[in-house]
C-alpha cells in the first residue's frame, strides 16, 4: 500500500515457483510546480534496498536511482542469492528507504500470472491485526508473520471459524521473519473432505511493543503446474 | 473517534461477488462493545442504497457477502459499484481508528483482496488548504502478466475533476484523453459525476511510446500516470492491475 513514510518493510522470496520484484513510482508531490522547476538532484531519486534473511541477518544491501519521469524496477532473485532456506524457500524482509519522496510496491511473480503485494501490515500492542482465510482444495495459505525490532517477539495466531477459535504462538527472532502453514498448524479445518471450503478470520496480537509486520500469503494449483496468487493489495 | 469510514468500491457481476470483511477494534479496550455497520451503495447505473447492520462486536471480526446485504445487485449486476463503509459505536470514549476494512472479490478462479484507506487517514494526509490539490503518483504498466488503470470512486454529492498527466524526459508534461466510465469535461480533466465509479484506461500508445525495460520476465513498459487527488473524503482512487488475456482484475492498491 502507498503509504506517507520513507521506509518501507516488504516480504521477499525466491522459489522456484515464483519471486519477487519491486517497483518503484516517485511522489507525485514532486511535480507540483511543474518539471521545469526541478532542481538537477530532483530529476532523480534514489532507493536503499537492505535485505534481511529470514533469521533477521542483513545478507545484502543496494542503492538503485532513477530518473524522475521513470517507474523503477528491481528483481529480487540475484539479491537472495546468499539467502539461506527457511519453510522450504529463500525468503526474507526487504527494508526500502526511498530519497524524498518515493513509493515502492512489490509484485510476487510465478510462471504465468503476478499479484501486487501490499506492505506489511502492522502489527503492534495498540494495532491488532486481522485476516479473511479461505481454506480450500488446492490452495495453500501462508502466514507470513516478520519482526522489525531488535528483540524477539511472539506473536498469537487464531483462527476464527464460527464458533470454535483454535489459537497457536510463534516466536520470530529479532529482525527476522517465519512462515506459517495454515493447513498445517489447523489440520482439523483443512480436512477438505469434509467440506468444500472453510471460510474463517485469522486474528493477530502481541504483547510486544515492538513492531510486527503480517502478511497473507496464498497460492492456487493451476493446471500444468502454473499458480495463481493472492495476497492483500 | 467513535466511528472510522471508508469510501471504497465492490464488484457485482455474473462471475465475481464482492464480500465485505470488516474488524471493529480500539486502542485501550477489548471489551465486546457493540459496534454497528452502515454500508451505502452506488454507482452510475445503481441508486444509492444504504443500510444499516447490528450485532457487531468489538474485537470480533466479522463480514457478508454484498448481494446478501443489498440482494437488488444481484439482479442489476452493475459492475463496479462505490462502496461507503462506516462502523460506529454508541459507546462514548472509544477510538475505533485501529478498525480494519478489507474488501474481498470472490470469483470461481481466484479472490482478491485489498484494504482501502480510512477516509480520516487520507483526509489527513492531503493538504491542509481546503482548496489546493496535491499531485499523486501511479505507475501505468504493461508486460507479459498484465496491465494497470486507474479506478475513482466519487461517493461525495458534487463532480469531481482530475486531471491526468504523465511526465517525459523532463519535457513538457503530457496530457491526453484518458477516461472511460465517465463525464470528460476538458481532455486530460476527466469529470465524475457524483454518487458513480469511473476506471481510466489508457491508450495503448501512451505507454508505448516509451522505451521498455528488459526484466527477467520480459519486456515491461511503464509511464508515471500524475492525477490531482481531490481533498474530499468521500472521494478514493485506486489502482488496479489486470491480467492480459481475461482482463480479470488480480491486484487492487489503495492509493
Amino acid at each position: 500500500m502507498f503509504g506517507e513514510s520513507l521506509t518501507s518493510h516488504f516480504w521477499v522470496a525466491s522459489t522456484p515457483l515464483f519471486q519477487t520484484a519491486l517497483f518503484f513510482v516517485p511522489d507525485g508531490t514532486r511535480f507540483q510546480a511543474g518539471m521545469e522547476e526541478l532542481s538537477s538532484e530532483q530529476k532523480s531519486y534514489t532507493t536503499d534496498i537492505k535485505i534481511f534473511d529470514a533469521d533477521g541477518e542483513l545478507i545484502n544491501e543496494v542503492a538503485t536511482t532513477y530518473p524522475i519521469d521513470r517507474v523503477g524496477i528491481l528483481e529480487i532473485e540475484p539479491l537472495l542469492e546468499v539467502c539461506k532456506y527457511e519453510g522450504g524457500m529463500k525468503h526474507g524482509r526487504a527494508v526500502i528507504t526511498c530519497s524524498a519522496p518515493a513509493q515502492p510496491m512489490s509484485r510476487i511473480q510465478g510462471r504465468d500470472s503476478a499479484v501486487f503485494m501490499g506492505e506489511l501490515l502492522p502489527l503492534n500492542t495498540q494495532q491488532r491485526a486481522f485476516i479473511p482465510v479461505t481454506l480450500s482444495e488446492g490452495k495453500s495459505s501462508i502466514l507470513i508473520l516478520s519482526n522489525f525490532s531488535a528483540s524477539p517477539s511472539s506473536i498469537k495466531c487464531k483462527l476464527i471459524v464460527g464458533k470454535r477459535s483454535p489459537e497457536t504462538q510463534v516466536d520470530v527472532p529479532a529482525g527476522g521473519t517465519r512462515m506459517l502453514s495454515l493447513e498445517s498448524e489447523f489440520p482439523e479445518y483443512a480436512d477438505l473432505t469434509v467440506s468444500r471450503a472453510v471460510q474463517g478470520y485469522l486474528r493477530l496480537s502481541t504483547r510486544s511493543d515492538d513492531q510486527i509486520g503480517v502478511q497473507l500469503f496464498e497460492r492456487l494449483e493451476g493446471a500444468k503446474e502454473s499458480s495463481l496468487f493472492t495476497t492483500i493489495g | 473517534m467513535q466511528q472510522v469510514r471508508w469510501t471504497a468500491f465492490g464488484l457485482s457481476s455474473a462471475i465475481t461477488k464482492t464480500v465485505l470483511h470488516f474488524f471493529p477494534s480500539a486502542v485501550s479496550t477489548s471489551a465486546p462493545y457493540p459496534v454497528s455497520v452502515t454500508l451505502s451503495v452506488f454507482s452510475n447505473e445503481f441508486p444509492r442504497k444504504s443500510l444499516t447492520i447490528e450485532g457487531g462486536r468489538l474485537g470480533q471480526p466479522d463480514g457478508f457477502r454484498l448481494e446478501e446485504a443489498i440482494p437488488s445487485l444481484a439482479e442489476a449486476l452493475p459492475g463496479f459499484v462505490g462502496l461507503q463503509v462506516e462502523l460506529s459505536t454508541p459507546q462514548p470514549r472509544i477510538d475505533l481508528s485501529p478498525s480494519c476494512c478489507i474488501i474481498e472479490f470472490v470469483s470461481t478462479a481466484q479472490s482478491v483482496k485489498f484494504s482501502p484507506q480510512p477516509s480520516s487517514v487520507r483526509s489527513k494526509s492531503v493538504q491542509p488548504d481546503g482548496e489546493a490539490r496535491r499531485l499523486s503518483a501511479f505507475p501505468l504498466m504493461q508486460d507479459a502478466y498484465g496491465f494497470s488503470s486507474l479506478l475513482i470512486v466519487n461517493g461525495s454529492d458534487r463532480p469531481v475533476g482530475t486531471r491526468l498527466s504523465s511526465p517525459i524526459s523532463m519535457g513538457p508534461i503530457e496530457t491526453g484523453p484518458l477516461i472511460e466510465g465517465g463525464k470528460m469535461d476538458t481532455i486530460g480533466s476527466p469529470e465524475v459525476q457524483p454518487g458513480s465509479v469511473a476506471e481510466v484506461q489508457v491508450p495503448d500508445q501512451l505507454i508505448q511510446a516509451r522505451s521498455p525495460d528488459e526484466c527477467s520476465w520480459g519486456l515491461v513498459r511503464s509511464r508515471v500516470l500524475l492525477f490531482e487527488r481531490s481533498d474530499q473524503p468521500a472521494v478514493s482512487f485506486f489502482g488496479l492491475f489486470r491480467e492480459s488475456v481475461a482482463k480479470r482484475i488480480v491486484s487492487v492498491v489503495a492509493l
